[in-house]
């Protein structure tokens, strides 16, 4: 994958990170609904609408790491 | 932001509320002592003043009745007429004997027409009370006016309510010759037992040095067998009390700006005991202040009683707090909290895919309102995803080479 304008971020860098997220509640048999539902009410966008073809965004990608480190303390 | 939950905000205000409501009891209760004191104290005043001019009053008759007796005894006034002592002495003796027994008289004085001490009953032997000029108000009123003068006078003695007349060789109130003068007085100090027995309070006489002298004062203690107190205190010396502890009386202030009614001092505590002070002026003869009579009220059962109000008001405002405190949370919980948090926990779900749980309206009240209106928000937030997901599978299916 390429470096979108330098920021050291892959073009499906957010897709990345919902698939991570989605493995890490498989993995520690987490209530997948109210866990992505506490992510989503953190980011402010919906997990399940994060496909491979979803654009990146800097700002989504940041507050899912976030959260993703606040929710599951999983650090990104 | 520092966030506070409402839980919390609910308890402190809880708090604040019960303890300011506390805080004011209190000082109610501390105004309705200091009220009560100061009552107890006033009343106490009044009393004591007007018991002690009862006292005055009639000690003064008591004594000018026996010495208008005393001047109608042949006897004793034609020895007093021949200037003889030893045999004025012996005539006196049991008269002043049963006067001091039966009415507390502690002086009984001759003095002779020129104003000269002739006979001091009280001490017959001590040169200074014999021809020595009495200067005193009272002798030299009596000498001015020809007539009965009375009232409080300080002598060799000591400080006394003393009842002075002229002693006229007919033995009556009026006469041609002046023989000289007699003299009956009662120490001051015996009053404050008397005003103790009538009212039950505790008293102490406290004079002002400036109008005794320091010496004649040390001779008046040595003879009453007291210590002497000359300088104990400043500007005033205490004449008598009926209290242990002398230092009770200790004042600082000065007694001739001490309103004629008297006036309520302070509150002092000794040995566990509470008193509160207040004192009234006592005037000579010539009617200058020459001191004051200081009466101490027991206050412990009040003080008492205060502490058990303020306790109780403590006790209480802590219970209050707690049992307010729960009850308030209790009710929140079941009214807010828990429903807020289940209305949070399927807004949770629902962002997290699951659009299936709807939210219950649990009662018909303002959160009942939101729990609805959330609902509809939820429905169209699932309709709006649907219909989003409808038209991406169809964009989707457009995109798909061979459409």
């Amino acid at each position: 994958m390429t470096d979108l304008l330098n920021t050291g971020e892959s073009m499906a860098a957010l897709y990345d990170l919902k698939v991570k997220i989605d493995k890490t509640i498989e993995e520690r048999k987490l209530d997948g609904v109210a866990t992505r539902g506490k992510i989503a009410l953190q980011t402010g966008f919906l997990l399940s609408l994060v496909s491979a073809s979803t654009p990146d965004d800097p700002v989504k990608l940041d507050k899912l790491k976030k959260a993703a480190a606040a929710v599951l303390q999983l650090k990104v | 932001m520092a966030t506070l939950s409402i839980k919390a905000k609910v308890g402190a205000t809880t708090i604040l509320c019960l303890t300011a409501g506390a805080v004011g009891l209190l000082a109610l209760s501390d105004a309705s002592y200091r009220k009560n004191v100061r009552m107890v104290t006033q009343e106490s005043l009044a009393n004591a003043r007007a018991t002690y001019a009862n006292l005055s009053d009639a000690s003064v008759a008591k004594m000018s009745v026996a010495a208008e007796m005393a001047m109608a005894d042949p006897a004793l006034r034609e020895t007093f007429a021949a200037q003889d002592r030893q045999k004025l002495i012996d005539v006196t003796a049991p008269i002043f004997e049963r006067l001091r027994k039966q009415y507390g008289v502690t002086i009984f004085n001759y003095i002779d027409a020129n104003e000269n001490r002739f006979l001091t009953m009280t001490d017959t032997k001590d040169v200074r009370l014999i021809g020595t000029k009495a200067v005193r108000f009272n002798v030299q009123e009596c000498a001015r006016v020809k007539t009965w003068v009375t009232g409080l006078a300080l002598g060799q003695l000591g400080f006394a309510l003393r009842v002075t007349h002229p002693f006229y060789d007919s033995g009556q109130l009026q006469g041609e010759k002046i023989l000289g003068y007699i003299e009956l007085g009662s120490e001051i100090g015996g009053f404050l037992g008397a005003l103790k027995k009538q009212t039950g309070r505790e008293y102490g006489l406290l004079l002002r040095k400036q109008l005794l002298k320091e010496k004649d004062w040390g001779i008046q203690r040595e003879r009453l067998k007291l210590p002497n107190n000359w300088n104990v205190q400043k500007d005033l010396v205490l004449a008598g009390n009926t209290w242990t502890d002398e230092s009770i009386f200790a004042y600082e202030g000065d007694v001739t700006n001490l309103p004629d009614e008297g006036q309520v001092l302070d509150v002092g505590n000794r040995g566990g005991q509470i008193f509160a002070r207040s004192a009234f002026p006592i005037k000579d003869a010539s009617s200058a202040k020459v001191g004051a009579v200081f009466v101490l009220v027991d206050i412990t059962s009040i003080y008492t009683d205060l502490q058990h109000t303020k306790m109780l008001t403590i006790g209480t405002t802590v219970a209050l707090i707690v049992v307010v405190c729960v009850v308030l949370l209790v009710l929140l919980s079941s009214l807010v909290f828990r429903r807020l948090k289940e209305i949070t926990r399927v807004a949770t779900r629902l962002v997290g895919g699951d659009y299936q749980t709807p939210v219950a309206v649990s009662k018909a009240d303002e959160i009942g309102h939101f729990e609805e209106l959330f609902e509809q928000l939820r429905l169209v937030f699932v309709n709006l995803l649907e219909e989003y997901e409808r038209v991406s599978r169809e964009n989707d299916a457009k995109s798909k080479p061979g459409n």
